[in-house]
């Protein structure tokens, strides 16, 4: 398959079962709100060593929070639901109580709750305090600029992890400018993150390594320094190869960011130097959830693009 | 279907009780529903005798006529639907455990009294110990949502434990007396000793009110949870529709000191 010159490769990406859920962080305004946002997605672009993959998936106007502030919505995923029962409220915890004037409430409407503010409460001494408000509870818990306000639990789902797709192009340019141009795309898409820096990451992956203790390594086929030693997978014209990496709440979802991803890159073309898109996959062997680039271009627009999960608030 | 409507046809002699209804409609349906016995001081009468009994929806239920002497309106109603045109008598929605009560006229005291769910609406006034609770219970009112348009008398709240009372005039004195948890808002101020021995709880109050000795002044701030708290109330309309509109700053008292001390009179403008 040859779309604008970029030849689209017939592999598929190879995708994870994961828990995740959604966090709505407001402040007095946007930059508070975003400053909470962006510390409780720090270091947390993959479950290898930083126990989730988390990141915001987009504002939200104040008619869309519970408080009525301005705020953020952010996805958080982990491979277990004990791993990201701990790693919530070790974030929370951290980052959005200790942000002035933020709050913090769950995002999802369905699955199964996790302690959100259940157990950060105690941090009041005694003087935290709540309400419940149409059937949530919300505590206080009163702290040097006024109260962190944080609901009781929040809502986990079955969530899908590691969607992606590898953008092969001729320099490095060219690859950046296809990789924003994906992630600006994908970033409208609703329910999915690109956890890994601006959404994109350079080091894919392998299984095993020739170090016992080291279970994942280079994905020697796609680094251009080394094509003439190894058994490479870029097309002689390529010469630099970018991967972005979508964690979403459905499979329906992730399918969706990679289209719109991939379609942008697409609509760059040959001429801005793009050559090829690929995927990531462990020969299909590993991950239950399998996304093939070419069935994915060719389904067109799904009806449920757009369509947020679990409502924001 | 059409909605149950029971219509009074003659104004009543002696206090009605009528707490066997709700009940007896939730398990039996209308079989039989003429003949159910209800108590008018020491004498039994017929409901069909009083009443004059129309529609088929037991979901659904209309009372009618001046029921200012019928207590026990909606006592332990569980789902479904109760609306009475005009006034209504003592101890409306006694133990309610769900379902939604609409009032259009004014309700006399104890209503809500250890309400557990549901939600009451009352157009016009209410009595006293609207949410309170029994001579000699520990807890009022312990969950449940109920909307008062008009004012409230004396103690209001009083040892309630969970839910939100939410009055769009004034309420009389002692409001939240001895209150457990759970939230009051007044909107056209309060009488003497609000939150008089409240352990925990919110009193949310517009307007005058006196504040005691034993609350102490925790200044000026702007809370989150009470804008949360105003925008949960928009849907209600009338006077609480506006309140979310501005960032409205608020005086907080804790105490009462006399007793727990974790509760808080909120007072804005």
């Amino acid at each position: 398959m040859n779309l604008n010159g970029v030849e689209v490769q017939d592999t598929f990406a190879e995708a994870f079962g994961m828990r995740g859920t959604r966090l709505i962080i407001t402040g007095e305004n946007l930059k508070w709100a975003y400053h909470g946002a962006t510390a409780l997605t720090g270091f947390a672009t993959s479950v290898i060593a930083c126990g989730v993959e988390a990141g915001i998936e987009r504002k939200l106007g104040p008619a869309e929070t519970p408080d009525g502030r301005p705020g953020a919505s952010v996805l958080m995923f982990a491979t277990s639901s004990k791993e990201l029962g701990v790693q919530v409220e070790r974030r929370v915890g951290q980052t959005i109580l200790t942000c002035p004037t933020a709050s913090c409430f769950g995002g999802l409407s369905e699955g199964d709750p996790i302690a959100l503010g259940k157990n950060l409460r105690y941090f009041g001494d005694g003087w935290q305090a709540s309400k419940v408000v149409g059937g949530r509870r919300f505590w206080r818990v009163p702290v040097m600029d006024g109260e962190f306000v944080c609901e009781e639990t929040t809502r986990m789902v079955r969530a899908v992890g590691g969607g992606n797709f590898l953008i092969l192009t001729t320099d490095s340019a060219a690859a950046l400018a296809a990789a924003e141009a994906a992630i600006e795309a994908m970033r409208k898409v609703p329910n999915v993150i690109m956890p890994f820096p601006g959404g994109v990451v350079r080091s894919g992956s392998k299984v095993g390594s020739r170090y016992k203790t080291l279970p994942a390594s280079t994905n020697d086929a796609f680094c251009p320094t080394l094509r003439g030693v190894v058994n490479t997978e870029l097309p002689p014209e390529a010469g630099c190869c970018l991967e972005i990496v979508i964690d979403g709440l459905t499979a329906d979802d992730i399918r969706v960011a990679m289209r719109v991803g991939m379609q942008a890159v697409i609509a760059r073309g040959r001429a801005a130097g793009v050559v090829a898109l690929s995927a990531g996959n462990y020969g299909g062997k590993l991950g239950q959830f399998h996304f093939h680039l070419r069935a994915i271009l060719q389904e067109g627009d799904t009806p449920d693009a757009g369509a947020p999960t679990g409502g924001a608030a | 279907m059409t909605a149950l409507t029971l219509t009074l046809k003659q104004a009543l002699p002696g206090r009605l009780d009528l707490s066997p209804l709700s009940p007896t409609l939730a398990r039996d349906g209308l079989g039989g529903l003429a003949a159910l016995q209800v108590h008018m001081g020491t004498r039994q009468h017929a409901l069909g005798e009083l009443f004059a009994i129309k529609g088929d929806d037991a979901s659904n239920v209309v009372l009618a006529g001046d029921l200012s002497r019928v207590d026990q309106i909606g006592a332990g109603l569980a789902a479904g639907s109760l609306r009475v045109e005009g006034h209504a008598g003592a101890y409306l929605g006694l133990a309610m455990t769900g379902g939604r009560m609409t009032v259009t006229g004014n309700v006399a005291e104890f209503a809500a009294v250890g309400m557990r769910k549901g939600s009451i609406e009352i157009l016009g006034n209410a009595g006293d110990y609207l949410g309170g609770a029994l001579p000699g219970a520990l807890q009022g009112m312990a969950g449940g949502q109920v909307v008062v348009h008009g004012d409230v008398g004396a103690r209001c709240g009083d040892r309630m434990r969970r839910g939100a009372i939410l009055v769009a005039g004034s309420i009389g004195d002692y409001a939240g007396s001895r209150m457990l948890a759970g939230t009051l808002l007044a909107l056209q101020g309060c009488g003497a000793h609000a939150g008089y021995g409240m352990r925990r709880g919110t009193l949310l109050v517009r307007g005058t009110i006196p504040i005691d000795a034993t609350f102490a002044d925790c200044g000026r701030h702007v809370l989150p949870i009470v804008h949360l708290l105003f925008r949960s109330w928009q849907p209600l309309g009338g006077a609480f529709a506006g309140l979310a509109d501005q960032v409205r700053p608020v005086q907080r008292f804790m105490g009462d000191r006399g007793a727990d001390g974790k509760g808080e009179i909120l007072h804005f403008e």
